[in-house]
């Protein structure tokens, strides 16, 4: 009963910050330097075309009335037209966006089940060579951005050791294959073409990589040392002395005390995965929704923008209600509010 | 008249323990040669000032202290007979699932918080001696019994709290009743209610009591205070230092206290009857990295002698199953 509560309680909330969102983003979006109407028609456009322009996309009006056209078009699944590509924006995300999404999803799985793993394995190790190497690649992580290891990783895949493609979505030669969700790997798995899949998650694998890594060694250190220090617990003293088998003690009894910590931080650091995205994405010359997005700042595209941003922030939000979900699972503390 | 003089067999025997902990600096000489002598059915108090070895001294008859904390230098621990600190750990947990129970200090610490106290007791039956091959039913019905007999109204509702959710003297018997699910020879009680208040630890004390009696175990009770002693057990065991520096039957104790440590702790005592707190005794437990070379109590004791400092006195007898380690008995 509580549970649900708790659940509503953050959905309702997290309206509030969404629509918060939209108007900052929307008086952001505005502020930067630069005509639209001059960056969508170039520099020879007639006074006369500009000025149809800025009718047009209600530019002449004042803000809070601009901001009503807009949202109300939001509202109904309606980002405007981008004047970079002059497609419906909504168009352009559902085109971007699960490019993108293939290369989250996958980081995503890498950094919790790595961190997880590395994490218990240096934690049962402890102060031993594997669980120093973890130490020092967390201590790595954090000190190198995720592009550096992106041309790191492309160097070693792709001139060193070239056994994984490290550039576009799909090797030279293989179609793409029909669009249902516009995730490769999810597409070619529904239509039964084996090849292309192995394809397109080969072409995934390096990209995600790089995007998850730093995250999954520091989140491996948090789950190491929470384990850490809960193994001196009385409460695992007095499994052990009830006879209950150290596997079951260690899985079990250990584990999901010790996952809270590094799970809040885990859903922050998947949270801005997709944001962090934009330099892997220009790394590896992948067509994803936040190169878009930079493309769209640098042309003063107002309705690109102002699209990507509600997506991510509504993403955003959403990873943290699951987060929150994840953990109220784990620690009954939050769940029950402390109380009786 | 009294248990022990009917009831002769030994069924826990602590020879001479040694152990340390090893920390950053070397090691930390906590257990300095414990004799503990505990028979059928008996009661056994072991009482002592914080940091005296109480604790180490009972987990290491389970094997619970981490591994590569710590040392066992010398000494025997056995249990019917054998020695547990030569066993494989397939045949000490023989002994944990269905030999000796032990409730912790601690009723907050002991009982994990992301769990609901059904969840954890179900997996103590399973894994334990009586419970093992017994089929989910029955071992719910084995856990809902024992949550009934620490005195807990509707176990059916508790089966489902988490530890949090309780009080602590609930929690406390949550904890007894996991270490009296199955039947056991030997319970071992580590200050059950210290962190209770005096009504509540009443209870608590009552409860465990009329368990252990009634079950017909041997009891070894960890205690600092000489009055819960006096009240619940029919042997005494003073620790100072990592040693058992007296040893008798409880009365005896009280009426011919002999080392200077248990006289110093009855005196700290403090009477309703008027006096105040009584002199006591000065200072602190030693630090266990650079022991004193003799009588570990020597740099607080009011009778030391050049001799204290440079000799270890045993733990000998003084005759009517006193036992006492000092040089000036």
């Amino acid at each position: 009963m509580n549970f649900k509560r708790f659940i509503l309680h953050r959905l309702l909330l997290s309206i509030i910050v969404i629509f918060g969102l939209s108007i900052v983003i929307f008086c952001i979006a505005r502020i930067i330097p630069g005509d639209p109407a001059r960056m969508a028609l170039g520099a020879t456009a007639t006074d006369y075309a500009l000025e149809n322009f800025r009718e047009e996309n209600h530019l002449n009006e004042v803000l809070p009335v601009q901001y009503v056209y807009w949202i109300g078009g939001v509202l109904r699944g309606d980002f405007g037209i981008s004047t970079m590509t002059s497609r419906p924006v909504s168009g352009d995300i559902m085109e971007f966006l699960p490019a993108t999404l293939e290369v989250v999803v996958l980081a995503a799985l890498f950094l919790v089940v790595g961190s997880i793993f590395l994490g218990t394995l240096a934690a049962k190790h402890r102060d031993s060579v594997l669980d120093g190497l973890i130490r020092v690649f967390s201590y790595a992580g954090v000190a190198m951005p995720g592009f550096v290891l992106a041309i790191l990783l492309m160097l070693l895949f792709g001139y060193v050791w070239p056994v994984i493609p490290v550039l576009g979505r799909l090797s030279h030669g293989i179609t793409s294959p029909p669009s249902i969700t516009g995730m490769y790997t999810v597409d070619s798995l529904l239509s039964g073409d084996f090849k292309t899949f192995w394809n397109a998650f080969l072409h995934t694998l390096v990209p995600a990589l790089a995007l998850c890594a730093g995250g999954m060694f520091q989140e491996a250190r948090l789950v190491r040392n929470a384990m850490t220090e809960n193994m001196g617990r009385d409460y695992l003293a007095a499994m052990k002395g009830y006879g209950v088998p150290n596997r079951l003690i260690m899985n079990k009894y250990l584990l999901k005390p010790s996952l809270i910590p590094a799970v809040s931080c885990m859903g922050m650091d998947i949270a801005s995965l997709m944001s962090n995205a934009f330099l892997i994405e220009v790394i590896f010359g992948w067509p994803g929704i936040s190169k878009y997005g930079m493309n769209g700042m640098l042309a003063k595209d107002l309705n690109a923008i102002s699209g990507v941003i509600m997506v991510f922030g509504i993403l955003f939000v959403g990873i943290n209600i699951l987060v929150d979900i994840i953990v109220a699972y784990l620690d009954p503390r939050i769940r029950l509010g402390g109380g009786k | 008249m009294n248990k022990i003089a009917t009831a002769e067999e030994t069924i826990l025997e602590i020879k001479d323990l040694k152990l340390w902990y090893k920390v950053y600096k070397g090691y930390s000489k906590v257990l300095d040669g414990v004799n503990l002598t505990v028979r059928k059915g008996e009661k056994v108090g072991i009482v002592g000032e914080a940091g005296c070895g109480k604790t180490t001294t009972v987990k290491s008859i389970l094997g619970i202290i981490p591994e590569k904390q710590y040392l066992i230098p010398g000494g025997e621990i056995f249990y019917k007979g054998k020695d547990v600190l030569t066993m494989s750990e397939k045949q000490i947990n023989e002994i944990r699932s269905g030999e000796i129970s032990m409730i912790y200090q601690e009723p907050s610490a002991a009982l994990n918080p992301v769990f609901t106290i059904g969840q954890q007791m179900m997996d103590v039956v399973r894994f334990s001696a009586q419970g093992k091959g017994k089929d989910k039913k029955e071992r719910k019905k084995m856990v809902l019994q024992a949550i009934q007999d620490v005195f807990i109204p509707d176990p059916e509702r508790i089966f489902h709290f988490y530890p949090n959710q309780l009080s602590g003297g609930m929690k406390q018997r949550i904890c007894i009743a996991m270490a009296i699910m199955t039947q056991r020879d030997l319970m071992i009680a580590d200050e059950p209610g210290t962190a209770l208040d005096v009504t509540i630890q009443d209870q608590v004390h009552k409860t465990l009591n009329s368990l252990v009696e009634k079950r017909n175990m041997s009891l070894i009770m960890i205690t600092h205070s000489l009055g819960v002693a006096r009240e619940l057990t029919d042997s005494i065991n003073v620790m100072y230092a990592g040693n058992v520096v007296e040893s008798a039957i409880t009365s005896e104790v009280f009426k011919h206290t002999l080392h200077p440590y248990t006289k110093g702790l009855m005196e700290a005592v403090p009477r309703l009857a008027g006096g105040g707190i009584q002199s006591g005794i000065y200072g602190s437990i030693p630090d266990y990295l650079y022991p004193p070379r003799g009588c570990r109590f020597a740099p607080r004791c009011p009778r030391a002698t050049k001799e204290c400092t440079e000799k270890k006195p045993e733990l000998i007898d003084v005759g009517d199953r006193h036992k006492a380690a000092c040089f000036h008995i």
